[in-house]
Formats: structure tokens, sequence, C-alpha cells
């Protein structure tokens, strides 16, 4: 028997008593983002080549002109990262487009020093080469994180909210409460069948209906209808005072 | 098996949210799964090896080829293990050779290059499909997550391919000399066959295989997920497994096979459109209100006349243009003069200043050089008393009479800004700037008689001591101060 289901949340607790769930984010959209990053740097790394060649070696010479050069590829090489996941967002352009921020385990924003810790050993991670370590490492620890962020306390999570799939709907049935007391996880997926039905087909909705019908003793269609009664019986055991305003988009029951 | 004992927590995710789920399935069992691969595709890769033993430039080609033949290993564990099962050896080898043959041929032939074959593979394996039902299966379970399917075949093979170099360029320098190639050979003759040892390609072929080993199984569990989430997402998946064990709990009913499971998607309402029927069913749906076309036609009323304003502004731009800039040079002009004004008002502010301020805020002195000459020290009479001292002989005392009496009037009728510390000199300045011609023209005559009186000791002539009498302005008009 298992401990604890397999599941890509990762609960933090506080040191305050708080549990706090992070969606940490896994090798495969990371070395996605790296890679966005990385055409990112060598881009700007041939650019500014080229824009140093055609102006400098008049005005400075060309050794000065190598040697700015290459200092400049150096910042590139240890900041870029340090700088754009210490700024407000916490992401490179990179991690950004995948949706990705750094965050430091305890959910709070990365600080300078922790950017720096895990950015620096990068070189750690890489070895031997193409980051061998830090790949496996990521694959190996629970909440994916390699060396530089084990060191420096930091996880990589989706920041964009989870997207919303409720469709905004007006469910027209009679509450009614379940015959059984029914246990937490019971309760939520009926609410999250009530939620998602109108993203199915007629069948479908009325095929899961059947499945819970030791609960609502009724087949099909009529099925259905109480199955949703309850599920708005548990969003609010009580009728509201007046009629809600009429809501756009499909309704749940054809008439 | 137990539906109470699933053991992946299933919800509508992100795509590369449910490929990470698949990661953490795959951590979870990793040493078993190894086990497993041990057991089922070692000896495999011992036969391709066997068979390429004079030829191991090969052996990472078909190593990589007969992919879809491993995948199945992984998958079959990991799709029991997330019900709590997890099948042991003698459980997987008595499958292994119905997993390695179903299908096998569209698997290594034309379906070896599919960008979702790791996102395909559970419906193609597990749901029992063939032929054209299990395309179309596919096609429908794409729609959600076959984008995404695709992004984890390339991030997954670039990483393979980038830790195969990583893990050869990490354990080169372990190689011994007889099995390093000639690099200058390589590059300078072009001469790949005397150059590359056969030790340095046995090498290489191994680097794949422990490469493959690792990834693999992670490429197949966040294939599996992704097709996972896509079944939550279409067909509530994870609705209709909360009902199922809901309705277990309640009745107390026996428990279900895998195969059930994953087979009932086979009725599943976008398979079942797919069928017969499905033009009539098509135009059926069609029907409904809600796919009727509504078109909206606006209708905008246009004058038959030519609208004037236009045309004035059209046929005369240089007009409009004269008319800009002189608006721009009224207001120009109409700020200057605000601006002006403001400036004039604050630089002259102390003549619009009301007299009890400055009252209030300049103190006339009351003694200066040494004299008292507030008022109260005065007779009421200055010239008679000036007079009546000079007729008594006392120079001094009528000329110091006079002078005392003209600086009082001066700093407190004419407020000359006369300080505690001026000189005589400084007096008569102050005087002469206050502009009163008459009166600064008698104090200058007046101080140099004084002068000359209080510390020369020069004597006044009689007739000066009158004409400063007589001419005496310090007196309120239309009365005696």
């Amino acid at each position: 028997m298992l401990a604890a289901r397999a599941d890509t949340l990762q609960s933090v607790e506080l040191a305050d008593g708080v549990e706090i769930q992070l969606r940490v984010a896994g090798p495969a959209v990371r070395s996605m983002a790296y890679t966005i990053d990385l055409l990112i740097r060598v881009g700007i790394d041939i650019g500014s080549a080229l824009l140093a060649y055609w102006f400098l070696p008049g005005m400075i010479g060309e050794e000065m002109t190598n040697g700015l050069l290459l200092l400049f590829i150096f910042f590139m090489e240890w900041f870029y990262n340090v700088l754009f996941e210490a700024g407000p967002r916490g992401a490179t352009p990179g991690q950004k487009s995948m949706g990705l921020r750094v965050m430091s385990v305890t959910g709070g924003p990365v600080t300078l020093a922790q950017a720096v810790m895990r950015n620096f050993l990068r070189v750690v991670d890489f070895m031997p080469a193409f980051y061998l370590t830090g790949i496996v490492c990521m694959l190996f620890t629970k909440r994916f994180q390699r060396l530089g962020d084990l060191v420096a306390n930091t996880v990589v999570t989706y920041a964009d909210p989870p997207p919303a799939i409720t469709p905004n709907v007006e469910v027209r049935a009679p509450r009614r409460a379940p015959p059984q007391v029914l246990t937490r996880e019971e309760q939520s997926a009926l609410l999250q069948f009530m939620e998602r039905a109108p993203l199915w087909a007629d069948e479908r909705r009325i095929e899961l209906a059947t499945l819970a019908e030791p609960l609502t003793q009724a087949p099909g269609m009529e099925g259905l209808r109480r199955l949703c009664g309850m599920a708005l019986w548990l969003q609010e055991p009580e009728e509201k005072r007046g009629t809600p305003p009429p809501v756009k988009g499909a309704p749940l029951f054809r008439s | 098996m137990r539906l109470e004992d699933m053991t992946v927590t299933l919800r509508p995710r992100q795509p590369w949210e449910a490929v990470d789920l698949g990661c953490a399935m795959v951590r979870r069992d990793f040493g078993r799964l190894m086990a497993l691969w041990a057991s089922t595709v070692l000896p495999l890769w011992i036969v391709v090896c066997v068979i390429f033993r004079d030829m191991p430039v090969w052996i990472p080609l078909v190593v990589w080829w007969l992919k879809p033949l491993y995948d199945r290993v992984p998958l079959f564990f990991l799709s029991r293990a997330a019900f709590g099962v997890r099948p042991g050896f003698a459980e997987t080898w008595r499958a292994w050779p119905r997993l390695m043959f179903t299908n096998f041929l569209p698997a290594l032939l034309w379906r070896r290059f599919s960008f979702i074959r790791s996102f395909a593979l559970p419906a193609q394996l597990l749901e029992g499909l063939r032929g054209a039902a299990a395309n179309q299966r596919v096609k429908t379970l794409a729609m959600e997550g076959g984008g995404s399917g695709a992004s984890l075949t390339f991030a997954f093979s670039s990483i393979e391919l980038f830790l195969w170099l990583g893990l050869m360029s990490g354990t080169y320098d372990l190689l011994p000399e007889a099995a390093t190639p000639d690099w200058f050979g390589i590059f300078q003759a072009f001469d790949f066959e005397n150059t590359i040892p056969a030790g340095f390609l046995w090498w290489g072929a191994g680097c794949h295989m422990v490469i493959i080993t690792l990834i693999e199984p992670f490429y197949v569990g966040a294939g599996f997920a992704l097709y996972l989430n896509s079944r939550t997402h279409l067909e509530g998946w994870d609705v209709e497994l909360a009902f199922r064990r809901m309705a277990t709990r309640l009745t107390a009913a026996a428990a279900l096979l895998i195969a059930v499971l994953f087979v009932f998607g086979i009725q599943s309402p976008a398979q079942a459109v797919a069928g017969d029927g499905a033009a009539k069913v098509v135009r059926e749906v069609l029907k409904d209100p809600e796919f009727e076309i509504h078109k909206v036609k606006t209708q905008r009323w246009k004058p038959d006349f030519p609208e004037k304003k236009e045309d004035d502004k059209s046929d005369t731009p240089y007009l409009t243009a004269v008319g800009d800039i002189s608006q721009v040079l009224f207001w120009m002009i109409v700020v200057g003069l605000v601006t002006w004004l403001v400036v004039y008002l604050v630089k002259n502010r102390h003549l619009f200043i009301s007299r009890g301020v400055s009252k209030a805020k300049v103190q006339a002195p009351k003694v200066l050089m040494g004299m008292n000459i507030t008022r109260e020290s005065l007779p009421d009479d200055i010239v008679a008393a000036a007079r009546a001292a000079w007729a008594a002989g006392d120079v001094k005392e009528a000329l110091s009479l006079l002078y005392r009496g003209s600086l009082s009037w001066l700093v407190t009728r004419r407020r000359v800004p006369i300080t505690d510390s001026d000189t005589e000199e400084d007096c008569l300045m102050h005087v002469v700037g206050a502009g009163q011609q008459v009166e600064a023209d008698y104090f200058r005559h007046l101080t140099g008689a004084w002068v000359q009186v209080a510390y020369a000791c020069l004597p006044t002539s009689d007739a000066e001591m009158n004409v400063l009498c007589d001419q005496w302005p310090f007196v309120e008009k239309g009365g005696a101060a």
C-alpha cells in the first residue's frame, strides 16, 4: 500500500504551520525554457559581436574590441539568469514564455542571493557536459530540483493560475440533499461533475450519472437531474433569496 | 484490484503539468521499473549486440529504432501501478510476448516517426482497438493534448541526445588508449574506417543504452499521464473513477477489472458519433437552434446633400491653417500677459500690502546716535523750544532739538527706513532716497549745521538759525504738530 498518491502539487509547511501547495515544474518544460533562453543569449551575443566589429575597431582598436566583447559575453553567461530571476517577474524570458517562474521553497520570491547561488551552480549541474548531473538530479528529487536549486532552496513553479475550465451555466434542477453522507472526495466529484458537464456530450453525462445510481436511485435523465440537484445542494444548501441573474451559456438540460 | 487503491491524483491539468505527473509516477517506482527493464529489454539488447557484433556502429541506430517495443514494459507496469497493483516479474514475463507482438509492425514501421508516440501508445495498447478504430480513437484523444504530445517527444528526444553526449564526454577520459579514436585522422584525412576503433563504438553504444534506460521510462510515463489528462478533460475520467468508487462504497459491490476501465473509452460519445450514422447525427446536431447562423444587418442613413463643413475644410486648407496659427498666437499672448502680470505683482507686492502689516513689521528706532527721538521726549512745539534755547545762548541744545524732531517725524510719519545703527550720513541718504524733495533739502541743510555744531563746535550764525526755524517742514498740514 502506498502512503500518498502521486501528484504534481508539492505541499510545503511554513514556519507558522500553514501548508501551501506549489505547482512545481519538471525537467521537460524546464529544458524547453532553457532552450529558448539559450537561443536568446546566443542571438544577443552574435548580434553584439556583429555590431561591435562594425563600429569599434576603428575607434578603439581590434584588441580592445575583442576584450570588451569577451567581457560582455562573460556577463551574459553569468548574469542573464541572475538578473531576470531576481527581478520582479522572477523569470527569464524563456521561463516566462513557458509559464514558469522561480520561487523560494517557502513560496516567496527569490532573493538576489538565492538567484546568484542557483545560477552560479549551473557549472556543477552542467557537469560532465550538457547538464547531465542537473537533469538526473531533477528527475529523482521530489520537487524537481537540480543541485543549484537544492543549495539555494528554490523551486521552479508554474506562474499562471490553473486554467478555468468552468463555463457559466445555469443549472435548472430541484435542490435536494444527498440521501447518504458523502465523503469529501465524493462531494468534490459531484461538484466537478456539475461544473464540467457542459463540456461533455449528453450521452456522456447520462452515462456518468448512471454510474452514480446507487446514490440517486434513478436511471437515465432523472438520475442526472437528481445528481445535479445534489451538487447544487452541496454548493449551497439553502435557496438564495431572489432569482439569480441569467447566465450566458448552453443549458445543461435541453427542453 | 480495488478502485480505492488508485495511486494517482487525477484532475484537469495543464499539459506540461500532466507530463510532470508522469515523471512523478515513474520516479516513485523507478527501482521496480529498472528491474523489469533489465529482465525484459536487456535480453533483447544482448540479441541485438550478438547479431551486430561485427558492425557495432549500427547498434545505437537499431537500439533506437526498437524503442516502441521497450515502451510497452513501463506502460504495462505504470497502467497497473496507477491502480495500486504492481505487476511482478512473473506477471510481466507472462505478458511480455503479448505486449511485444501487439501491433508491433506498424509501431516499428510507419508509426515509428509519429510525434505523439508515447501519447498514442496507451490508446493503442490498453484500449484493445485495432486498425481504423484505433486511429480514430487516437485522433479524438489528440484533440486535447496532441500538440503537447509532440512537444513532449521533442523535449525528451533532445534530453536523451544531449545526455548521451554528456555521458560520453564525461567518461571519455576513462577509455583506454586503444579505444580512443585518432581525431587528427578523422578531420584531416576523413578516414573513418581505420581511425575509429571498435572499442570506441561499443562504448558509444553502451552509453546510449544507459541513457535510454534512464530516460525512456520517464518519456513513456509522461505520455501515459498526458493520455490520462486527455481522458480527464474529454470524458471526465476523474469524475467517472470517483463515481465508481462511490458506487462501490455505497453498494459494497465487487471489484472491477482494469481492462474494463480502459476499454470503456470505446463507448464514449465522441466514438459513437464517428460511427455509420455520423453524417445523420451531424445534420441533427446542426438543426439545433444553437447552430443557427444569425446575421445582423445594420443600415446607416446618409444625408443626400453634401456636408458643408467638410467641403469648407477641404477647399480652403490654408484658411484653416491661418486660423490654427492665429489661435495659437492668441493663446501665447494670453499666457504671456498673465505671466507678466503675476511677475509684476510679485515684484511690487509691497505696494499692495496694507499699512497695518507694515506697521507691525517695521520697527521705528527710538534711539539714534545716542539721542532719544521718541515724540514723547520732545516738546510739543519744537521750533518754539529751539528758538527759546537759541535766545538763551544754548546753540547745541537748539540745533539738537531741531535735528531730533526732524528725525522723529521722518521715522514715525514718513517711515524712512532708518535703523538704530545708522550714522548722520546714512540718515541723510535714507531721507534723500525717500523722495520728498523739500524735506530732503531741509534735512541736508540741518544735518550740515548740526554736524558742525555737535562735532566741530563751530557756531551757527543767527541768520542760518532763523532760516532753519522758518523753513521747518515737519508739520501736519492744517495744524501744528
